[in-house]
């Protein structure tokens, strides 16, 4: 007697009993289809966290920064030039690191603005946020450039007046970011602090980078963040333009240098060199490693909850089988007889009711995953549409796993195995004669 | 009818409810032999241990006391395990009520002692065929029984237990849901597989007058035999 032979049979059973098999089967589906709704938007949550995470390049990025000592003798916190991280310094850094390293990125802010098209006569106003970069910064970056190029090193060695928008504003000022190419645009930059004033220059665009909508980048107000080369912001902001200081940097690591190991190094390098001896400030860093593990804890507990409360409902799935079965063995108790009768061996019937139990499972299961997956893609697209606002255009993407989809199916026949052996071995165990003469 | 013996009885007891103070003693120690190829009825009342023998002779029952050797293969001592073996190469059952798999068709029925016996499905098909010719039913193999009349059922149960080629056919009344023409082809049936193909044939009855068509009539009363003849041949 042969598995296909049995799994005939079963569904010859399963067939003639339709309704009867539904109802036994929605425990298993409504079970199977919590499980992939849920692990689906875990994965759904999970993923457009570490996404925007991963967008930002973070998951190796060590933010060097600036901090007060905690034991300062200076009386007066205000901080010099000679305070603050050098060019130099990060040289040395480099020297020395440089295996560990892929890039630093640093920048110097410009200020903020507004920028309007030049060629246009009354032009609106756009509020924009200038930040001078270093080729090696913007290619550390996770910005893509659509049209043109990325502010090159020859850009700041000649200190050039170039200048990247992002996508959505070229197509507002230009029409696209094709043609906003070569454009000037009049820039008006007012500098902050106790001197305030302000700058109107002449910016030619070279690029047009592609703006990608944030989780966050709904809830404010738009400002344009554009990239210039970071020796024009320096002189911009009355700087030297060549030697760059900064009160925070950050530095991209190898992808196979922890984070936490890194800005171990970077801490003691900083602070047994340069900043051993200043009386106010030291170095210290902060990397997204503790942040992502704790979101991702959360996540891992809240699925946990979820699960439980999924398995729970798999058990009384599993318990409902069981009682169709049981209910199946006593009507069939005759044909159980005659079977035996027949020649049947005890394995031969207790086989074919776990083969009936388990096909009852496996289809609920596979009918609980379609239709987990069909639950998942709608409250999906229902979150997008309601929180439409919140994600500014972000997408979430639904991606029922491939591990949970094949745990489920294959979880849903262990129960049938599990809650079908009991009613099994009561079939198989029947005795011939009482079985024959049950009416 | 040849010499060698197929069943041999010698003794046999049967109790119900054994070790309590219900005990009750069905079969009072019956010793029989059947030869091979004999056309036995097995008469009496109800109540007179009929069904009880019946069970024993098909092993799906041991006797609690005495030895049944069925085929050289000695009852009273196997296992559960070899009894469905026994039941499914040694006995062919034939029922009152005929016992059809209801589901499934008149071939799958057939063929199912052989599916229990390992046979390769090919071959199922082809044996199951070969007896549904034999007892005229090859125009409804794919129905299900409830398509079926009583005789047609009887036919196909007639058929199934004869597919393993068995050492015995073990009828337990099987004209008794049948009218009277309907059981009268069944019994021919029955003569024609006891004459063509000296099949060893016991069948249970309280019909006296199909017990005469038999070679030989056991009567029980109380659970003892109280007679035994031999007819002189079929009717």
């Amino acid at each position: 007697m042969n598995l296909l032979e049995n799994i005939a049979v079963a569904f010859n059973g399963i067939k003639s009993n339709k309704m009867r098999s539904f109802l036994t089967m929605l425990g298993i589906i409504i079970g199977i289809s919590a499980v992939i709704l849920i692990t689906s938007l875990g994965t759904m949550i999970q993923n457009t966290f570490t996404g925007t995470i991963d967008d930002l390049g973070v998951t190796n990025l060590v933010q060097v920064m600036l901090q007060g000592k905690p034991n300062a003798t200076r009386e007066s916190q205000w901080m010099t030039q000679a305070d603050l991280i050098s060019d130099t310094m990060i040289e040395r850094l480099k020297e020395r690191m440089g295996d560990d390293i892929d890039y630093v990125w640093v920048t110097t802010s410009a200020g903020r603005g507004t920028v309007r098209n030049t060629a246009e006569q009354d032009g609106d106003d756009y509020s924009v946020s200038l930040t001078g970069q270093t080729n090696e910064g913007l290619t550390a970056g996770t910005t893509d450039i659509i049209a043109g190029r990325q502010i090159s090193d020859e850009d700041n060695e000649k200190m050039r007046y170039v200048i990247n928008i992002p996508s959505d504003m070229a197509e507002e000022m230009f029409g696209s970011a094709r043609r906003a190419l070569g454009q000037v645009v009049t820039v008006n930059v007012q500098q902050g602090g106790w001197q305030a004033s302000t700058t109107v220059l002449d910016f030619t665009v070279v690029g047009v980078y592609e703006y990608e909508a944030s989780i966050m980048s709904g809830m404010f107000s738009r400002t344009y963040d554009c990239d210039i080369p970071i020796t024009t912001a320096r002189r911009m902001t009355g700087q030297d333009p060549v030697e760059g200081y900064y009160q925070y940097f950050n530095i991209i690591g190898k992808a196979d240098v922890p984070a936490s190991e890194l800005s171990d190094n970077i801490i003691s390098f900083f602070n047994n060199s340069f900043y051993k001896n200043n009386d106010a400030y030291q170095v210290t860093t902060y990397t997204m490693e503790n942040d992502l593990a704790m979101i991702n804890d959360a996540l891992a507990l809240t699925g946990g909850i979820l699960a439980m409360i999924a398995g729970i409902s798999l058990l009384v799935g599993g318990i409902g089988v069981m009682n169709i079965m049981l209910v199946s063995v006593t009507e069939r108790t005759r044909e159980i007889g005659v079977r035996k009768a027949l020649g049947a061996p005890n394995t031969a019937i207790r086989f074919q009711f776990i083969i009936e139990s388990v096909i009852l499972c496996t289809i609920g299961g596979v009918i609980g995953v379609i239709l987990g997956i069909i639950g998942a893609v709608v409250v999906g697209e229902v979150m997008m549409m309601v929180l439409a606002d919140q994600l500014g255009g972000i997408t979430l993407r639904t991606s029922p796993s491939i591990a949970a989809i094949t745990i489920s199916v294959a979880f849903s026949m262990v129960i049938g195995i599990f809650f079908g052996y009991y009613p099994a071995n009561k079939a198989a165990k029947l005795d011939p004669i009482d079985a024959l003469r049950y009416e | 009818m040849t010499d060698k013996t197929i069943i041999h009885m010698e003794n046999i007891y049967k109790s119900f409810y054994v070790g309590t103070p219900n005990e009750l003693e069905i079969l009072h120690g019956l010793t029989f032999d059947v030869p091979e190829g004999q056309f036995l009825s097995v008469v009496g009342q109800s109540g007179s241990g009929k069904s009880t023998l019946m069970n024993l002779i098909g092993a799906l029952d041991k006797p609690t006391g005495g030895s049944y050797i069925l085929d050289g293969l000695d009852i009273a001592k196997s296992k559960d395990k070899t009894l469905s073996e026994i039941r499914c190469r040694k006995i062919g059952f034939v029922f009152q009520t005929f016992n059809l798999i209801s589901r499934t068709t008149a071939l799958k029925n057939i063929e199912l002692p052989m599916m229990y016996a390992g046979v390769p499905q090919k071959e199922r098909t082809r044996r199951a065929k070969e007896l549904l010719e034999m007892v005229d039913m090859t125009d409804r193999m794919k129905h299900m029984p409830n398509e079926l009349s009583g005789g047609q059922k009887q036919r196909v149960a007639i058929a199934r237990a004869m597919v393993n080629e068995p050492s015995i056919v073990l009828a337990d009344e099987p004209t008794g849901a049948l009218d009277t023409k309907t059981g009268r082809m069944v019994m021919d049936l029955f003569h024609k597989l006891h004459r063509e193909q000296g099949k060893t044939i016991i069948l249970i009855t309280h019909n006296p007058e199909l017990a005469a068509e038999t070679d030989r009539i056991i009567t029980l009363a109380d659970g003892c035999i109280v007679s035994d003849i031999m007819t002189g041949g079929a009717a």
